[in-house]
């Protein structure tokens, strides 16, 4: 009897979606015009990276030695590399490249880190440790240690991904457990104990909702940095293996042609800075508006 | 205070323990044997054996973690297998180059970042702060290695201004040496002045609507003395801590600039330890690297409590 009256509120909220909180964010969202641009940029990026098998014209690793360092033409419109490799080919991959690894860092930082920020904010004892470990990992700077994991791991999508991941868990982790610090304190979580729910229902159902918003910031930020750090990687030489057809590679053999072959340069470069620009822009939008404290100071100056 | 000093001094030894481990699980990593990995595919087994033994591979993972803490407390970082020399001695020849890079990189961050911040800050919603802090935005959004490559082709390759690569030591004449540095330097810090410049205007803002500013503004105080004698002084606390990660951030954005720049210092040592399998080097200049960056934090933390007196009285 009481399932069904649950059932049926929950589906007069659902009905009526001009009073849903989310429909509110997004209109919200849609009146930041700056926000907007980076949805643009973020979306238009989302794009070309589904597309990418159709956008691109040639296989991406299809060499053509006769062809190289060609200037961009008719046939080539970002030019070829030193291997006559198409260059419009690989940045369009390399967006697509750029988007797997930023979203699976996001993916994997995030879960782990809400796991261990929940954990270590909710039962002081194993707080203690949990945090220790996590300031030793950020004691070191994150390109840094990215570097030194791609050293033992070896080259490989996979393990760029994994090495990222473990950079941005103690951030997420921190955030989280600073949250959970407040929210464990209040009368809701208080009066959940005194009923006797289980830890895990109190964890899940109260304490994670409140602090989520954060992460959802913190989240397009770390997309942002998985993305800057893959090309860095890559640029470096210790990041995906060479074949694959990454901003940071091309970027990397482009170097070297600096002089004769610019294109190599600018046209990665131009797309690894619309990508992060989009994400940046979208992230301070979203923090704009979902962040509480920082909507209740715009609050308060404009009263003062 | 002494306390408070005390306390965060004796904090670094927990963290400093779990980055010594984690620089000693780095090797262990690896998939596979560590010394064949390190040896090569054309080693021969008696090599292999040979160079287990000389890294001590052999042992327990226990007995090797706690020889590693020894060593460490003794200061010795192990020899490089490729140079064929102690890691800190591979490392001390190859410190000046990063350090240096690292200092001036500091130095353009802060010059641009705070100046900006406050002009910003001070003309607020102006035409100048939009269209500064859309350069902000766009700075944080350049990745440094490739401001790098656009700073040499445009000031090397198409204007010849500036050399388009390679680093000139101190020893060879300071002005050489930071004609080399310039285009580095400058590629590595204006990505974080953007970071300093967000920040000084959001604190500058903060303080600008003190009861005190509005006090020195009512009786009759210059505007430019309230915003630079009054305000400044209390809004560059915040920008302080920013600094302390920016020298982080730094030292990591010096490693990957270096290689751009040709400079051969600690990055370019670290990614050919990567690409050799060189671990000992790797672990070394990745424990090097963190503690200057514990160190700096800590340093910024004691200036904070010196510069504000509210924390000291908590």
């Amino acid at each position: 009897m009481n399932q069904t009256a649950d059932r049926a509120e929950h589906h007069v909220i659902v009905a009526a979606p001009s009073r849903s909180p989310l429909w509110l964010a997004l209109r919200a969202l849609g009146r930041r015009k700056i926000a907007m641009i980076g949805a643009f940029l973020v979306a238009g990026n989302l794009l070309i990276a589904i597309a990418a098998p159709a956008l691109a014209r040639r296989n991406p690793q299809a060499l053509d030695i006769q062809a190289r360092l060609s200037a961009p033409t008719r046939i080539h419109w970002f030019g070829t590399d030193d291997l006559g490799r198409d260059v419009w080919s690989r940045v369009v991959h390399g967006a697509r490249l750029s988007m797997l690894v930023g979203g699976s860092v996001v993916l994997v930082s995030v879960s782990v880190g809400l796991v261990f920020g929940l954990l270590g904010g909710y039962y002081r004892k194993l707080d203690n440790v949990l945090m220790r470990v996590m300031d030793g990992l950020m004691a070191f700077p994150g390109i840094i240690l990215a570097i030194a994991l791609m050293a033992s791991l070896g080259p490989s999508v996979r393990n760029v991904i994994a090495a990222l991941a473990i950079v941005y868990i103690p951030r997420v982790a921190r955030l989280v457990r600073g949250s959970v610090l407040v929210v464990r304190e209040t009368a809701y979580v208080e009066a959940a104990r005194a009923l006797g729910i289980p830890d895990p229902m109190i964890l899940l159902r109260h304490v994670l909702p409140n602090c989520v918003s954060p992460v959802i910031v913190q989240g397009t930020l770390i997309f942002a940095a998985a993305v800057l750090g893959e090309a860095a990687l890559s640029f470096l030489g210790v990041g995906v293996p060479p074949y694959v057809a990454s901003w940071g590679n091309i970027l990397g053999e482009g170097r070297l042609y600096l002089q004769q072959a610019p294109w190599l340069t600018l046209c990665p470069g131009g797309a690894i800075m619309g990508a992060v620009l989009g994400l940046n822009l979208f992230g301070d939008g979203l923090r704009d508006l979902l962040d509480p404290k920082l909507r209740g100071l715009q609050a308060g100056r404009r009263e003062r | 205070m002494k306390l408070y000093i005390l306390r965060r001094v004796l904090a670094v030894l927990p963290v400093m323990l779990v980055v010594a481990t984690v620089a000693f699980i780095l090797i262990h990593l690896a998939p596979g044997d560590p010394a064949s990995v390190i040896a090569g595919p054309y080693a021969s087994p008696e090599d292999v054996a040979k160079l287990r033994q000389r890294l001590g591979l052999d042992q327990s993972l226990v007995i090797q973690l706690v020889r590693w803490y020894g060593r460490l407390v003794s200061g010795d970082l192990g020899d490089s297998i490729f140079l064929r020399r102690p890691v800190l001695q591979a490392i001390v020849e190859r410190a000046e180059p990063t350090l240096l890079l690292t200092a001036f990189a500091t130095l353009v961050a802060v010059l641009i970042g705070i100046p900006a911040g406050v002009v910003s800050a001070r003309y607020h919603n102006s035409v100048a702060d939009q269209s500064l802090m859309v350069l902000a935005l766009l700075g944080i959004s350049i990745p440094n290695f490739l401001l790098g490559l656009l700073m040499i082709l445009a000031f090397g390759v198409w204007l010849g201004w500036l050399p388009v690569a390679g680093y000139v030591p101190l020893e060879a004449g300071l002005w050489s040496n930071l004609r080399s540095l310039l285009m580095p330097s400058v590629s590595l810090g204006l990505v974080q002045s953007a970071l300093i410049a967000r920040i000084t205007r959001s604190s500058m803002l903060d303080v600008l609507r003190e009861q005190y500013i509005i006090t020195g503004r009512a009786k009759g105080l210059h505007e430019r003395w309230v915003v630079y004698k009054h305000a400044l002084k209390n809004a560059v606390i915040p920008t302080l801590t920013v600094v302390g990660i920016t020298i982080a951030i730094l030292l990591g954005g010096a490693v990957v600039i270096e290689t751009v720049f040709n400079i051969p210092g600690l990055g370019r040592l670290i990614i050919s330890a990567v690409l050799r399998r060189d671990y000992p080097v790797v672990q070394g200049v990745v424990l090097l690297i963190a503690a200057v960056y514990m160190l700096v934090n800590l340093l910024v933390d004691l200036a904070y409590l010196a510069l504000d007196p509210r924390i000291r009285y908590q």
